[in-house]
């Protein structure tokens, strides 16, 4: 199948493509897209790339007080990236579950999370991670959303006429985290997948495959990962979030939840004992 | 700014190409259509296939996710490059080298993948992980991919290759038996495949459907205005209008007392299934006419739905919920056949084991779908259809009935088929361009999406049963009942030819055990779902459940070992009468479970599973015995009791063999070859294969079951047999002496007493021009180098003995499965740690071919086991629409493969080969169910139903675990 017709633009810069962005539909890798258009199950009748815009990055950056993702940065990217593989591995275990080599070639971190699928595996990990997106709207005014308020519904997120220049991960607290996925075959899309994040103020399980938006769990004590058992209390009570459908039910998720997320704090404990 | 095109330049294989496209072209299309790459393919629609995939600026990507538009300034590498690209190169040779491919298909897309990882490893050792990780964007459904992974070994410099070429097998003798490398693989690997949609031409049409959105409604109103008024759009035909172009559905079997439901190929009054073809689009291209496809709207009244076979089967006359109301029933065959006084059997038994058995709906899924590309001659009356099909002749035979047109002016043509599996054994889509190249006179192509497989493609499997056995305490076997409702979906001899399938399952189901008290009840049904075909093990992977589950269930019972409760029971002497009729000719099923439990070393694997179970860890195995029923003949059905070859010695000495078998990725270009250099005496690099033309090759049923190894290669020798009679007499004359004294070997004809020789040419240019046959080949039955060569097989009977038995496969390959599993009791997953295999088959043509056959049905099995699934909703809605959602195995799914062989010399064929490459289809579903209820045993459970998905097994788990809390 081949995706209806659409106009299709290249803007150069990001004001061009936030003149262009009432009732259009933005890509940049188009790895989630493209096949949604294929089947047709998404009508685009505008299409802006935004991958030649010389403003948007590609990079993975240190800042003083976060590492910046920019707009552009594939799966790939992330992959390679010593900063990452440094301080934040939960990323890149997120980021190798993610579809294939060809796939991760072409998808972005921002364009997964963008997708707003509450399976998309960087969105559990980046959640995990307390991680802040920075947009910029047509009259070029950036403001910085924490991801946590990002997501509305399934493949649905707050942004309006935005692009998302940013990914930031503010990594003062950051101590270790890990991400685990329950999937029928590797790399397939996850039927749940798991991502705790631990720092000295507090410990974040994010937890994704549910119907709407991620499901996240924190405490905030300060006793690093006592509050495991917190957490693992914590979940029972959330059977609602899940769905059923023809891979397993409501049910069979909320324990793969709990399996998955007792395997995660385990290791995690383990890392932090080392 | 016209923003619906864009002018792009791109680089691609070093050639610059400057155009103006559309917005919304694939890269794909571009490839193939505009720089004319054709290993660039179509496999879904999802990106989840890799069948496409090709460089840009040095990476991969899947070209059918990405835009032209979105291009340009870019570089583009296909395979077709290799010639520039040294690492592509070293890949294709080392694919070729060790049979990393069967179909074809995938293996562009794999290259492209392969390079990229060893481009990126810059030579460093690369682990199987690392190998899996880089081509786990590419399906193959052929080989299993353990090939594919020793191949990329191969050109890391990590391995050595499996087969052999013909120059390192220069001095060999005997060429069957030879692991030599394909002959087709060059072709493939370089992106040179002959599939149907490289066939398209500038200025052909595209044909698109609109189907169904019902599964069982009236069709009350077509509304097909705005596709009609679509610029581009040709012709718009519905299914009540094109009754005036052709009859209903030709059938692949009439056998029993079958029902036929004489459906056409658009639907008329009602539809019977969601995703049926309703109106029938012809436009200037394939965007066009999927968007006058998506533009119809049908309104409908629905009827009721039946996605339960029992139901649907217990529906009666009036029923509103009869798919065919003329049937006045839901069942489209039934069959009983009862042997022995049954009942008293099971009173006087000491142990009666019952179960429901049952296997869910899954399908064939070749990598490439059905396609056809059709030219309508209205001045002669005649037509060409390109098709990927695995039976050319019966296809010619079909739409001679379906369209009125004369056999002899309808020429089928298949190149290279990008699987079959049993799927490709029957028509119904590919009348779609046919109906269009006759309205619009001119090429028409219809290519299949995905999706359209997934909601009206053949369906297989899809079993529900039940098997009762009657045991002495010792073990042994008193009787045994089976009976079994199948679900056809909307048919099973029509669209398919799948009604066999259960029907086998009841035959064989007393597989090689002595039983001599048997009943059996089996019931095909139709519901409203996609149509039920053919698929690679055709029910003897359910006889074999049906019998072994069971076996299993009673060694526990009476405290037996499994392996020696089967060897109680087992044959004990060949030839060997099945209760049901089909005699197993010989064999080695107890040499078989013997070497298979020393291959797998099973008290060192107990003890690991008990030291295992201390640290919470399920691990599991087991292993039973199978038989693989080749060769199938039906009467009543396209299937015949022959295959036939012509071959041809041409005035070079050349030689030709042409076959209406079909090359749909089982290698027959090659193992002919090795046949016809054998059986001939000809050098083998001087034999030509070639199929697929209904024109050249005389007739012939086609590929499936096995038929090649046993027919086709009969047929050779009988042609080989009539050739060498006049070579031998030519010879004579030229060499001056008696036929007698001719001695033929490697391509050289010898006078055994002066040791004078002379070539193939020479002697075939002596009888085709001088001195020429009046000379050469005056004593002989026939001055002509070229003869006919049938073969009939001898172990066939359609003629019921006195107890109403018949046998419609000829030679019984047999062998042993054995598997270790390790089940994580908290998500229900399931790891596949090894799988072993003995199998014997009889004489090997090509060791290297059987492997990867054995190879890819086991994974392929794997997958309907674990994880594929056709499943419907209640309203009858297929819930897969991709290759992913359906759970199409990746290399992830490939476990390590060990396999054995012995080789049992059939009596019965000419060169003492019997069928292969079902063995993993046969026994791996149920071998895998006895290892997982192995590693659960601790929860004590039975594992009697497919899919083994994980939640399932943790439903299974939880069952059991509530269950001895309730004790």
């Amino acid at each position: 199948m081949r995706p209806g017709p659409f106009d299709y633009y290249e803007p150069e810069n990001i004001a061009q493509a936030l003149d262009l962005i009432a009732e259009a539909t933005v890509i940049a890798g188009g790895q989630s897209l493209i096949p949604s258009m294929r089947l047709r199950q998404v009508t685009v009748t505008k299409l802006i790339s935004i991958s030649n815009i010389a403003e948007l990055s590609g990079d993975i950056i240190k800042k003083a007080d976060s590492i910046e993702i920019g707009a552009l940065t594939t799966l790939s990217d992330l992959l390679s990236s010593q900063i990452i593989e440094e301080h934040t591995p939960w990323l890149r275990e997120a980021a190798q579950q993610v579809g294939d080599v060809q796939v991760r070639n072409l998808a972005t971190v921002v364009g997964n999370i963008c997708w707003s699928d509450p399976r998309a595996n960087m969105s559990i990990a980046l959640l995990a991670s307390n991680a802040i997106i920075t947009t910029i709207n047509s009259k070029l005014q950036e403001r910085k959303i924490s991801l946590k308020d990002f997501f509305v519904s399934f493949q649905k997120n707050i942004l309006e006429n935005e692009l998302v220049k940013n990914i930031l991960i503010p990594n003062h607290e950051l101590a270790a985290g890990r991400y685990l996925e329950f999937s029928r075959q590797r790399n397939d899309l996850a039927l749940v997948n798991v991502s705790v994040v631990s720092s000295e103020k507090k410990t974040t399980l994010v937890i994704g495959g549910t119907r709407n938006v991620p499901l996240i769990i924190e405490t905030d004590e300060h006793n690093k990962m006592n509050h495991a058992a917190t957490i693992m209390n914590k979940i029972p009570d959330r059977l609602n979030d899940f769905h059923t459908d023809q891979y397993g039910s409501q049910q069979y998720r909320l324990e793969l939840a709990i399996s998955l997320a007792r395997r995660v704090l385990n290791s995690l404990r383990c890392k932090l004992d080392e | 700014m016209n923003n619906d095109e864009r002018d792009i330049a791109v680089s691609v294989n070093g050639i610059e190409i400057v155009k103006s496209v559309p917005s919304r072209m694939l890269l794909t299309d571009f490839l193939r259509t505009v720089a004319n790459k054709k290993s660039v393919r179509f496999g879904c629609e999802e990106g989840s296939c890799g069948a496409c995939t090709v460089e840009i600026d040095g990476e991969i990507v899947k070209s059918c996710l990405v835009l032209a538009a979105s291009v340009h300034g870019k570089v583009i590498t296909t395979v077709e490059n290799y010639r520039n690209d040294k690492i592509i190169q070293n890949i294709q040779e080392a694919f070729v080298g060790s049979h990393a491919l069967q179909c074809g298909y995938c293996t562009s897309g794999m290259i492209m993948s392969a390079a990229a990882l060893i481009k990126r490893s810059k030579g460093a050792h690369l682990s199987d992980d690392e190998i899996k990780t880089g081509i786990s964007g590419n399906i193959c459904r052929c080989t299993g991919y353990t090939n594919i992974i020793h191949a990329i070994k191969v050109a890391n410099s990590q391995a050595k290759p499996l087969g052999k070429t013909e120059l390192e097998l220069k001095e060999t003798k005997n060429w069957i038996g030879q692991p030599l490398q394909r002959r087709e693989d060059v072709r493939l690997t370089s992106g040179r495949g002959r599939y149907v949609d490289n066939y398209q031409e500038t200025g052909d049409l595209y044909a698109a459907v609109a189907r169904s959105n019902q599964a069982h409604a009236k069709i009350i109103q077509i509304d097909t205005s705005i596709a009609e008024a679509m610029p581009g759009v040709n012709r718009v035909i519905c299914g009540e209008e094109a009754k005036s172009y052709w009859k209903p559905l030709a059938p692949t079997m009439e056998l029993l007392d079958l029902k036929l439901p004489k459906r056409y190929a658009l639907a008329t009054e009602k539809t019977i299934f969601y995703g049926e073809a309703l109106v029938l689009i012809i436009a200037d291209d394939p965007y066009i006419a999927e968007d006058a496809a998506r533009s119809v709207h049908v309104s409908y009244e629905p009827l009721p739905v039946n996605t339960d076979p029992l139901k649907s089967g217990a529906l009666n006359t009036d029923d509103d919920g009869l798919l065919y109301p003329e049937w006045g029933t839901n069942v489209q065959v039934a069959f009983e056949f009862e042997h022995g006084n049954i009942d008293e059997k099971f009173t006087s038994s000491d142990l009666i084991i019952d179960e429901k058995i049952s296997s869910h709906r899954y399908s064939a899924m070749p990598m490439e779908t059905r396609s056809a590309r059709a030219t309508y001659d209205p001045a002669e009356e005649s037509i060409v259809v390109r098709a990927s099909t695995q039976i050319p002749h019966q296809m010619r035979m079909a739409i001679g009935q379906v369209f009125g047109l004369s056999e002899s002016r309808i020429e089928v043509l298949a190149g290279d088929v990008g699987g079959g599996f049993g799927a490709k054994l029957s028509v119904d889509s590919e009348y779609f361009a046919i109906l269009g190249s006759i309205l619009c006179e001119r090429p028409v192509n219809w290519v299949e999406t995905r999706t359209e497989w997934m909601h009206a493609g053949p369906g297989a499997r899809d079993y529900h049963t039940r098997s009762r056995m009657a045991f002495t305490r010792t073990g042994k076997i008193l009787a045994m009942e089976t009976k079994i409702l199948a679900d056809m979906g909307c048919d099973g001899a029509e669209r398919g030819a799948g009604i066999g399938m259960p029907l086998n399952g009841g035959n064989y189901a007393p597989g090689p055990y002595i039983i001599d008290t048997y009943r059996t009840h089996v019931e095909c049904v139709v519901t409203n779902k996609g149509p039920y075909n053919a698929y690679r093990g055709y029910g003897k992977d359910l006889a074999n459940m049906l019998i072994e589950r069971i076996l299993d269930q009673a060694a526990d019972r009476l405290e037996i070992d499994p392996i020696e409760i089967r060897r109680r029971n087992l044959l004990t002497s060949y030839p060997f009468q099945l209760v049901t009729g089909p005699i197993i000719e010989n064999g080695s099923l107890r040499e078989c479970l013997d070497r298979l439990e020393a291959n797998m070393k099973l008290s060192e694997l107990r003890e690991q599973q008990i030291a295992a179970v201390e640290s919470g860890r399920y691990l599991g195995m087991a292993l039973i015995p199978y038989i693989e029923p080749a060769g199938a003949t039906f009467p009543g059905s396209t299937s015949q009791n022959y295959e036939s070859v012509t071959v041809k010695i041409a005035s070079d000495g050349s030689v030709h063999v042409m076959t209406a078998m079909q090359n749909i990725g089982q290698g027959i270009e090659t193992a002919y070859a090795q046949v016809c250099a054998d059986q001939i005496g000809c050098a083998i690099k001087d034999v030509t294969v070639s199929w697929g033309d209904t024109k050249a090759a005389p007739f012939g049923s086609g590929t499936f079951s096995s038929r090649g190894a046993m027919f086709a290669v009969g047929a050779i020798i009988n042609a080989a047999e009539k050739l060498l009679s006049r070579i031998r007499i030519g010879a004579s004359v030229l060499l001056k002496c008696t036929p007698e004294q001719i001695i033929i070997n490697s391509g050289l004809i010898i006078n055994s007493v002066d040791k004078t020789q002379c070539t193939f040419k020479e002697l075939a240019y002596a009888a085709y021009v001088q001195p020429g046959s009046e000379i050469i080949l005056a004593d002989a039955d026939s001055p002509l180098l070229e003869a006919l060569g049938t073969y009939r097989h001898p172990q066939v009977n359609w003629k019921a003995d006195d107890l109403g038995r018949m046998q419609f496969y000829p030679a019984h390959a047999n062998g042993a499965a054995g598997a270790l599993v390790e089940v994580d009791v908290e998500t229900g997953k399931i790891d596949i740690k090894k799988i072993w295999m003995v199998a014997d088959h009889g004489v090997i043509l090509n060791p290297l071919l059987l492997k990867g056959q054995i190879q890819g049905s086991i994974v392929q099995q794997i997958g309907g086991t674990i994880y594929e699934n056709l499943e419907y909703s209640e309203n009858g809605v297929p819930y897969a629409t991709t290759l992913k959602e359906y759970g199409m195995p990746t290399v992830w799914a490939t476990p390590e493969i060990e396999i054995d062989h012995l080789a049992t010399h059939s009596p019965s064929t000419s060169v003492g080969a019997k069928g292969a490459g079902e063995d993993g289809s046969i026994a791996t579903s149920t071998v895998l169910m006895a290892a997982v209820e192995d590693a659960l045993r601790p929860f004590n459970v039975k594992v009697m139903s497919c899919p083994l998905s994980p939640a399932k097994i943790r439903e299974i788990i939880k069952k059991a675990t509530w269950e001895k809390v309730d004790d």
